[in-house]
């Protein structure tokens, strides 16, 4: 099952998604990506003011089951992160794409958005993974 | 991937089913925390059926299961269980498993899923003079097996069977009919809740399961799956086979000398393990909490300033602790409790100090 793929966000082939508004994205994972994962019990949430490249690791998602790492999916600043979700890993399976999102990153690029997949190539994408 | 007689009602619950030693098993129904927190708050109903079920009768039963395992079979009275391993010569276990004494000279070996052809290979192979007198026979298919776990596990169960499960105590065994199928209901577990395990002709065992979920729907139950079942046992700091036991630790190291008898006679492995006992082991298995928030898991280093001490063989995180929890084998320097060394997590030194066992100790219920 490929989840929810909401049509106005860019994806990453990671799993994460990303909101475009202005010079900054919101930063959250897929509905796929939660449901693989399973039980989210922590998040180690990047640090505010972390500068990072396109694809670079900035955290884990640690699940009852393994640990996910987390990528960037653009270059930039993280300028904001979801302190909510250290009592409330919960929200990255309930509320992905919501209360589940994880940073606010100000963007390098902005390029590098255009680069990311669309809601149709993304469900593409999962379909050819499995 | 072999299936289980209730792989079709795993699929008809949704299940997301994982390759467990050759099995496909449900890891999940409705998530994998649910189910934990239902096991510890009411019950849980899970299918371990992949386990291995050894049958050993004869006369020679006894002497022969007193040379192969590590603890006296002889203490157990019939009807009753114990815990015990199965060591190499060197001392290293070869699985851990429930000895069910079901008669004077009739036992139930329930061994590890991963290890049921090893342990039938070498306990044929160890049969010695008894061998006229001893049938080991593999009832691994024709018996099924489920755990119905928690607090309301006694009150489900017991109106579905005759005997009162007031009188049956734990590792404790007892036959009943349920549902009008034949079992062999135990008390026992791998949760830290009272419950039961049944051993269930595979071929009714779906009669069973769905008399008990249908049963279980006023009490709470749920099915659950390896997800909750590996974190429950962590809790408790029960050992998993291939993570905190392998071939090369013995029981002696994995502080399991409770379930070593060194005054039985003569059995395999006894002479490392009597050496280990009065030298020492250089190493031992502990109990770990993290200082702070982070997830331990299996094969990460551990450390004393910089050098290294040992690897965590289990870590997770605890639900009802909230806290990273680990168990590690280290250098017997660092064994005692309270004892301060870090967890490498991803390059990152994260202090953890040494605890006692259970991680997780049950509330008493309010008088």
């Amino acid at each position: 099952m490929s989840g929810l793929i909401p049509e106005d966000l860019r994806y990453h082939k990671e799993h994460e998604w990303v909101r475009l508004d202005g010079q900054k994205v919101t930063l959250g994972i897929s509905d796929f990506a939660q449901d693989a994962l399973g039980d989210v019990v922590f998040v180690d949430l990047p640090k505010v003011d972390t500068e990072m490249t396109a694809n670079q690791e900035i955290g884990e998602v640690e699940s009852t089951k393994a640990t996910s790492s987390l990528y960037s999916p653009v270059s930039g600043k993280i300028i904001e992160v979801n302190d909510e979700l250290q009592d409330h890993p919960e929200y990255l399976n309930r509320d992905p794409y919501g209360k589940g999102w994880i940073a606010v990153i100000e963007l390098a690029n902005p390029v590098d958005v255009d680069a990311l997949m669309t809601a149709s190539q993304y469900e593409e994408f999962l379909s050819s993974q499995s | 991937m072999k299936h289980t007689s209730l792989y079709e009602a795993h699929v008809a619950r949704k299940a997301k089913i994982v390759d467990f030693a050759g099995w496909a098993m449900p890891l999940q129904y409705s998530g994998v925390l649910d189910e934990y927190h239902a096991v510890r708050a009411t019950a849980g109903l899970f299918d371990v059926s992949h386990m291995g079920r050894l049958h050993v009768e004869g006369p020679g039963a006894v002497p022969f299961l007193q040379r192969v395992t590590t603890n006296d079979v002889q203490r157990i009275e019939p009807m009753g269980a114990q815990y015990s391993m199965i060591c190499n010569p060197e001392g290293g276990v070869k699985d851990d498993i429930f000895v069910y004494r079901l008669g004077a000279e009739e036992f139930l070996l329930c061994v590890n899923a991963s290890n049921l052809d090893k342990i039938r290979g070498w306990l044929f192979q160890q049969q010695g003079d008894e061998q006229e007198e001893l049938r080991i026979e593999d009832q691994s298919e024709e018996l099924a097996q489920l755990a119905l776990q928690g607090p309301v596990s006694k009150s489900l169960l017991q109106a579905h069977v005759q005997s009162s499960l007031d009188e049956l105590k734990p590792r404790r065994c007892l036959r009943e009919t349920v549902g009008g199928v034949e079992c062999l209901i135990t008390r026992t577990g791998y949760t830290g809740e009272p419950g039961y395990e049944l051993y269930v002709p595979a071929k009714q065992v779906r009669l069973v399961w769905d008399r008990l979920m249908q049963a279980g729907q006023d009490f709470g139950l749920k099915p659950a799956g390896l997800g909750a079942r590996d974190l429950l046992r962590l809790d408790m700091g029960y050992l998993l086979y291939g993570n905190d036991l392998t071939e090369t630790t013995t029981p002696i190291e994995a502080n399991a000398k409770w379930v070593v008898s060194f005054d039985k006679g003569a059995f395999i492995g006894e002479p490392v393990l009597k050496r280990q006992v009065r030298e020492g082991p250089s190493r031992r298995l502990v109990a770990f909490e993290l200082l702070e928030k982070a997830v331990p898991r299996h094969d990460m280093p551990l450390f004393a300033q910089d050098k290294p001490i040992g690897t965590v063989t289990s870590g997770n995180l605890s639900p009802v602790l909230q806290k990273g929890i680990g168990m590690g084998y280290v250098e017997s320097a660092y064994t005692e409790t309270g004892t301060a060394f870090d967890v490498e997590i991803r390059g990152k030194r994260v202090p953890a100090r040494v605890v006692g066992l259970p991680f997780y100790k049950k509330p008493r219920p309010p008088a």
